[in-house]
């Protein structure tokens, strides 16, 4: 199975008694050769009773079991680089390329900065996060992510961290999705960020070309610079917020020079 | 856990350096080793601080610079400095070749083509100045708090 789908792919499961009686159907990643993960199930039945509310796993006897498994149109889209996969941070990409420690954006108080990110295969992802370059005091970071609509606009926002990150100590930050770990389907998304201050926000440091896979669309090789600066948009939203913009208010769109992406995602551990 | 003490950017890298790392994740400190990581934290001094400041302050600095230079030629920029003696040489009489022959061809007078270019050496000498003023200002430093809050953005000429 692992040879005709692919490891690391996601497919679409059942798993059955030796008599054929389902037990449960879901969507699984298959971690390795021989290893199915049941990441999200979908339908359980469980002593005749179907349970179609977002089910956890069957906890399954002892016995043989029977599977079957169809791949998932992902698994036939690129993988993505996996990178320190491996490490504790496991860090998977930043929503641009990024290069040098000099790369990074000052924020401006309550002005939400969007910048477009492509990702080339769905993945489960745990956390958005920064690297707080300067910090600023008591100020609070705020990273979401919105789906783009058919006409190429900014759409809904898809999802935002669950608790703002602190701008008022610099270092490599993180903070859980709202909800939890969140399957981010493939294709174009616009990531965005927001301070109530001035913190100096970077997506990578010193060690970065080794540790997060970010340079995705140029290779691996480090020695290729950045853009120098990028399109992007941006809007003011009134003091005293609390979460992302459910939806993008009125934009400003700007190239701007020596800017550099500044937020990072997360697969889980 | 680790006694996380704000000692900037510079900290973090030298944590990674060493083969560790530091994160925020949902408000608490993590790290890969902790009584490695705490060593490095403790042994951090006020003077690494500092030169972590400074190397962001030189490559910003040198980014000015480069901005300067973007777009020329090797023979304009080999030029550069016969321009800037010329250009010394008018104010004290002498004469200035390379620059009359730019200004001709430019339709200004020797003296205004030798005005513009000793601003444009001032603006570079001004960058260099304000690195090295920020420079002492934080070698001289003695505390965290003092390198944390200085602002070493303001008396940079528009470039």
């Amino acid at each position: 199975m692992a040879q005709a789908i692919g490891v690391g792919s996601y497919v679409r499961y059942g798993i059955f008694s030796q008599d054929g009686e389902p037990i449960e159907y879901g969507i699984g990643l298959l971690s390795d050769s021989t290893t199915l993960q049941r990441t999200r199930p979908s339908w359980t039945f469980v002593s005749g009773t179907v349970d179609d509310t977002a089910p956890s796993a069957v906890n399954l006897a002892s016995g043989t079991k029977l599977v079957e498994c169809v791949a998932t149109a992902q698994s036939f889209l690129p993988t993505l680089p996996t990178a320190r996969e491996s490490s504790s941070n496991r860090l998977l990409l930043c929503a641009h390329t990024i290069y040098s420690s000099g790369n990074f954006r000052t924020m401006v108080a309550n002005r939400v900065f969007y910048m477009p990110w492509y990702l080339a295969s769905g993945r489960e992802i745990a956390s958005y996060g920064c690297i707080v370059t300067n910090l600023a005091a008591s100020t609070k970071i705020r990273i979401g992510s919105y789906s783009v609509t058919p006409a190429g606009e900014i759409g809904n926002l898809f999802a935002e961290i669950s608790a703002d990150i602190d701008g008022g100590s610099t270092g490599f930050k993180t903070q859980s999705l709202s909800g939890g770990t969140k399957f981010h389907p493939p294709g174009q998304y616009v990531m965005a960020c927001l301070s109530n201050g001035t913190p100096q926000l970077a997506a990578n440091n010193a060690n970065v070309n080794t540790r997060t896979g970010a340079r995705m669309w140029f290779g691996t090789n480090a020695a290729i610079a950045v853009p120098q600066g990028f399109c992007n948009a941006r809007e003011d939203v009134s003091s005293g917020w609390t979460s992302m913009p459910a939806t993008p208010g009125t934009l400003t769109f700007e190239s701007e020079a020596n800017v550099f992406p500044h937020i990072l995602v997360m697969v889980p551990a | 856990m680790i006694r996380y003490t704000e000692k900037g950017i510079g900290l973090h890298r030298a944590v990674e350096a060493a083969g560790h790392w530091i994160r925020q994740q949902n408000g608490e400190w993590i790290v890969s080793d902790e009584h490695a990581v705490q060593a490095i934290v403790d042994a951090f001094t006020v003077a690494d601080h500092a030169e972590a400041v400074i190397d962001e302050i030189e490559a910003h600095a040198k980014a000015l610079l480069d901005r300067r230079a973007a777009g020329k030629s090797v023979v304009q920029i080999a030029k550069e400095p016969i321009k800037a003696v010329e250009a010394d040489a008018i104010t004290k009489g002498g004469s200035a070749p390379t620059l009359e022959v730019e200004a001709t061809a430019r339709g200004i007078t020797v003296e205004e083509l030798a005005a513009k270019v000793r601003a444009k050496i001032d603006v570079e000498s001004v960058i260099v100045g304000v690195l090295g003023k920020h420079k002492d200002a934080l070698r001289a430093m003695r505390s965290h708090a003092e390198v944390q809050s200085y602002d070493w953005r303001t008396g940079w000429p528009d470039v």
